[in-house]
């Protein structure tokens, strides 16, 4: 078996939402720092998340409709990964200011074909906990279903406001050959937000919000072997179980804490400041008769995030960014049967970053560079396996792109990033580089419709010159008026 | 302005400190870690049994095969005998000691013991076994071939039991029975010894050899293997992932069904349960097969352990998935059997080597082997 490090993945990160991204942000090397874009503003709903600030961040109605194409392959994989996939997603994402409030909803619908999955037949074999189930074959999933959720904000009284929103995702799998694994993965999650406008140079919010997920497994043979899968409790011991049918059932529920502010210390510098708290719990179970379900794993995770971010805007043109923030991952599993634990660890994350974007006044382009420097501090203690990992290591991000207006109302946008990770905790690779270019195109000509478009294609390479790459694409028609 | 923002820098300490404050209010990790496992293991032979003073020896090179609900692997034991195993998951262990006798290779040393308990908590299991000479045992189930061939009509018709003799005189079948327990689930379970009164119980199948328990007309030779076909045909013609069986040295045949297949070449097992009207077809993965002398033919009640001459059960999954059922004294473990309509089969890693401990005993074979190892 190929050995692979420490198995943190993002499993508990992937429910929440996660609309699609910024046209105009991606192909310009997706800054986050110093750029002056609509969904990058220093305010409670873009920076600290809070949908109460929609209210005053959205002020005209627009439907975006975008077609997604998204592709990875490559060798820079883990033993249960797949060879490539393909991702096809239709998004319709809208926003429309009512007399009370504003109103944001969305529909995706993803298609996923992932090709050659080792074994695994959880959706996220790596996904920070020991349980998973794995079949013997190589076989293609494909992962199918809708997402849909909403945001609603309104003023309660003058200067405080409130904000909900409701997301709901369904995935269905369906493994082509031998274990013929059907999984459903579903996944409600939602936040009820305040915020309260003390002046217009400080704003404070609050957010609580949960997340409940479920992901049912069912490997049944369609012809007439029995379904044999191996439960495994961490890299190397499994245990088998067989039948015609063999199910498999992984929950989680989560609770989260946030609490955001504003501040615009004085006119030409503001200053966001965020910390967030969320614990979950994700028990493994499997059926034990015909109704108890056997608690055969239990996992916690608990998550701490603060983070910082400045603007400072000595001229109209230039736009100075700063950002720092903390991170603190931990988890813990064990085996409930015999209250031991089996698998902890603890994933830190430091970084700094600063960033500059400037407006010409002669030509019409917008240049933009910023560089973030940090360091992951990781530690695994899997004792079921008696393997013992840590990892401190620094890392840079560059990032620098420039959009240049070629005709009037039309954009053409370009942006590289550059970085280098002593390690990274998603695959467990060491000195892992990535290099992106992205490229994209914003047509503005019209009154009712804006047309933007990017690609793009990046790769990531670790000490084993192992690669992966991605190719990324993305159009969206923005509506105003629908 | 200043007020303002001085009384909010207020709050938003306040409140950070209620969010660091809820980080620290996660349920506690348990205190006990799994995979500090610790299992030694002396193996010694008595060797009175070549020499007339008693001497504990170290086994030194034995192949130790240990199993739990995780794994089956092979270790050997070093110049003392010892066998030392580090950083085990928490589970219940059962080991096997093989060992070929130095001297006379029909012999085998054999040591096995069930149920060690390996929690990773407790203080090291240390655990001496001695192992005996086994051979010669006589007629033992060699191979039990019951999933059915690949195929998608539900075939599975080409079961067959092989018997082997490992001792090195003639043995002989006449009167013998051979039985599968399927039933007595509401009790402990079938091949448990119900009441405790030395009897199995849970017959449902029962066919026997032709004669009765003592007469000699139905030998099996040292090392010879004996085929008990379900139907002794060719069943590739049929199915050709399966196996011919035209060549069985003998086959079930109930004479109480209108249907069953009869090779009147191949001389016949009957069945004795009138009741019962099918063939003799045993479970694709779970059951338990047992062979007796005949002495007691009286299956109502029970089969007397001590007219036993070999069982095994096997099931699909293991312990504590599935329960095991038939009296320890006969079996100790069970076999864990092939996926249905495999065609593969259960076989002793050694012909005839019966230590009663199936799991040990037996190994998957892909493909079925009928008459040979």
């Amino acid at each position: 078996m190929k050995k692979f490090y420490l198995l943190i993945c993002i499993l508990f990160l992937v429910p929440k939402l996660s609309l699609s991204q910024n046209e105009r942000i991606s192909s310009m090397g997706n800054p986050t720092i110093a750029l002056r874009d609509f969904d990058l503003d220093l305010n409670l709903y873009d920076f600290g998340k809070n949908v109460a600030g929609l209210f005053e961040d959205r002020t005209f109605d627009v439907l975006n409709i975008r077609p997604i194409i998204k592709t990875t392959q490559g060798d820079y994989k883990r033993y249960f990964d797949y060879d490539k996939s393909f991702t096809y997603a239709l998004s319709f994402d809208g926003t429309k200011v009512l007399k009370d409030g504003v109103f944001r909803g969305y529909v995706i619908y993803e298609i996923e074909n992932r090709k050659n999955v080792n074994r695994a037949l959880n959706r996220y074999p790596y996904s920070g906990i020991p349980f998973f189930i794995a079949d013997t074959t190589v076989g293609d999933f494909i992962y199918s279903g809708p997402r849909v959720g909403f945001q609603y904000s309104f003023e309660i009284t003058k200067s405080l406001y409130s904000g909900f929103e409701l997301n709901y995702q369904l995935v269905d799998g369906l493994k082509s050959v031998y274990s013929r694994a059907k999984s459903l993965w579903r996944n409600i999650d939602g936040s009820l937000n305040l915020a309260y406008k003390f002046s217009n140079d400080f704003l404070i919010g609050g957010k609580i919000s949960f997340l409940d997920n479920k992901e049912s497994i069912e490997a049944k043979s369609e012809d007439l072997f029995d379904a044999e899968i191996f439960n495994y409790r961490g890299d190397n011991f499994a245990f088998k179980r067989r039948s015609q049918q063999i199910k498999q059932t992984y929950r989680e529920k989560s609770l989260g804490y946030s609490i955001q502010s504003i501040i615009t210390s004085f006119e030409k510098l503001r200053i966001g400041l965020k910390s967030e708290y969320s614990n979950s719990i994700l028990k493994t179970l499997y059926p034990y008769g015909m109704l108890e379900e056997y608690e055969e794993g239990h996992s916690v995770f608990e998550n701490l995030l603060i983070s910082m971010k400045a603007h400072f805007s000595p001229l109209d043109n230039l736009l100075v960014g700063f950002e720092s923030n903390y991170e603190d991952y931990k988890s813990w599993s064990r085996i409930s049967e015999l209250s031991l634990m089996n698998w902890k660890w603890e994933l830190k994350e430091f970084n700094i970053g600063s960033g500059i974007s400037y407006r010409f006044n002669l030509i019409p382009l917008i240049l933009i560079s910023e560089i973030s420097l940090g360091k992951i501090i990781s530690d695994s203690s899997k004792y079921i396996d008696n393997k013992f990992v840590n990892h401190n290591k620094p890392f840079y991000l560059f990032k620098t792109g420039l959009e240049y207006e070629i005709l009037n109302q039309i954009f053409v946008r370009f942006g590289i990033q550059n970085g280098k990770f002593g390690f990274e905790p998603e695959k467990g690779g060491k000195d892992i580089s990535i290099n992106k270019i992205s490229l994209g195109l914003g047509i503005y000509s019209f009154k009712f419709i804006h047309v933007d478009y990017y690609i793009d294609y990046g790769k990531i390479r670790n000490n084993l010159n192992q690669v992966n790459k991605n190719l990324n694409s993305q159009l969206n028609l923005k509506l105003f008026s629908y | 302005m200043k007020s303002i923002l001085s009384f909010g820098w207020r709050i938003l300490l306040l409140i950070n400190i209620v969010i660091i404050t809820l980080a620290g209010c996660s349920e506690n990790p348990p205190t006990m870690v799994d995979g500090q496992g610790k299992l030694e293991l002396f193996v010694l032979w008595d060797t009175s049994y070549v020499d007339s003073i008693s001497t504990l020896i170290p086994v030194e090179n034995a192949k130790v095969i240990v199993s739990s609900r995780y794994l089956t692997k092979i270790y050997y034991t070093d110049q003392n005998g010892k066998v030392y195993l580090e950083n085990l998951p928490s589970s219940i262990y059962g080991v096997t000691i093989r060992k070929q006798h130095p001297l006379d290779p029909n012999i085998i040393l054999v040591a096995s013991k069930q149920n060690i308990e390996v929690i990773s908590t407790k203080n090291i299991v240390i655990d001496t076994l001695l192992v005996k000479p086994t051979s010669s045992s006589g007629i033992t189930i060699n191979e039990i071939y019951c999933a059915g061939p690949v195929n998608n009509f539900f075939f599975f018709f080409d079961q067959f039991i092989e018997l082997y003799n490992s001792s090195n005189e003639v043995k002989y079948l006449d009167g013998m029975m051979v039985m599968r327990f399927s039933s007595n689930t509401d009790g402990k379970g079938p091949g448990a010894d119900e009441e405790d009164d030395g009897d199995i119980d849970g017959v449902t199948y029962v066919f026997k050899f032709p004669g009765k328990p003592g007469e000699k007309n139905y030998p099996i030779y040292p090392g010879q293997f004996v085929v008990l076909a379900s139907d002794a045909v060719d069943h590739t013609k049929v199915c050709a992932t399966s196996y011919d069986l035209s060549n069985a040295n003998w086959e079930f045949y109930n004479q109480y069904s209108p249907e069953d297949i009869d090779n009147p070449n191949v001389p016949n097992l009957i069945n004795m349960r009138p009741d019962k009207t099918a063939d003799f077809l045993i479970a694709l993965t779970n059951d338990v097969i047992v062979i007796s002398d005949g002495r007691d033919s009286i299956w109502q009640d029970g089969i007397d352990i001590s007219t036993v001459i070999d069982g095994v059960e096997y099931q699909s999954n293991p312990h504590p998935q599935n329960k095991k059922t038939l009296d320890p004294r006969i079996d100790r473990s069970y076999v864990l059997s092939p996926p249905r309509y495999s065609g593969k089969s259960m076989q002793r890693r050694e012909p005839g080597l019966d230590t009663n401990d199936s799991l040990s005993d037996f190994e998957i074979k892909d493909r079925a082997t009928p008459g040979y190892q």
